[in-house]
């Protein structure tokens, strides 16, 4: 029983991973307002609006992973084995797109989408690997 | 992995969610280990064995080495006719 027990880690995890996703949307919008004002963008305004909006996501990428060591060790099984079931999934179809686009069949389009691709299938594996067990 | 934890529980007149809190777990934890889809650690083996004041080897039972006991039994009382 590492970690600091299931009630605790659960707190700490949704004390701040809904925090960081609300910094995350307003960031999100208020940099493509904020960055929409000027006629020509500042190059160091784009690296620090791309930074500052990158950094709540990265933060709650963190926090899955901090909540997965410190929770009961049956969750921290559920949730290792969903993050891998996630990361491989999201690694397989970046490989798939990635090839596509490189012989032309796919037109390029933004990576931004498999953060979030790879938060959306660890849910959905937690659920399937837990849901089980919730009866 | 067989257990008596569901009889144990049941016994005190706790909830899953009452032995969860009392072990520090999620309740899905005491689901999983009471249905026998999940075997504890040895730390929470314990953890569950102080908190129920019993050894653990009479909550939890090996079925290995209950099927190869059955079978040596078995083949014991064969070995007699033989």
């Amino acid at each position: 029983m590492n970690g600091v027990g299931y009630k605790q880690a659960r707190k700490r995890y949704f004390r701040l991973f809904w925090p960081a996703m609300a910094i995350y949307i307003a960031l999100a919008i208020g940099g493509k307002f904020w960055l929409g004002q000027y006629a020509v963008e500042p190059m160091w305004l784009k690296i620090t609006t791309s930074l500052a909006v990158s950094i709540p996501l990265v933060a709650a990428l963190g926090l899955m992973l901090r909540y997965a060591f410190e929770t009961d060790e049956f969750q921290r099984r559920i949730q290792i084995e969903s993050m891998a079931i996630a990361g491989v999934l999201t690694a397989s179809v970046a490989s798939v797109v990635g090839f596509l686009q490189m012989y032309d069949v796919l037109p390029e389009f933004s990576v931004l989408w498999f953060g979030p691709g790879f938060m959306m299938l660890h849910g959905l594996a937690s659920l399937f690997r837990g849901g089980r067990h919730c009866l | 992995m067989k257990n008596l934890l569901r009889q144990l529980r049941a016994a005190r007149g706790w909830s899953q969610a009452e032995l969860a809190e009392r072990l520090n777990v999620s309740r899905q934890s005491v689901n999983a280990i009471e249905t026998g889809k999940y075997d504890p650690s040895l730390p929470l083996a314990f953890a569950i064995a102080r908190l129920f004041g019993q050894p653990i080897e009479s909550i939890f039972e090996d079925e290995a080495e209950q099927a190869s006991g059955a079978a040596a039994g078995h083949g014991g009382e064969r070995e007699k006719f033989d």
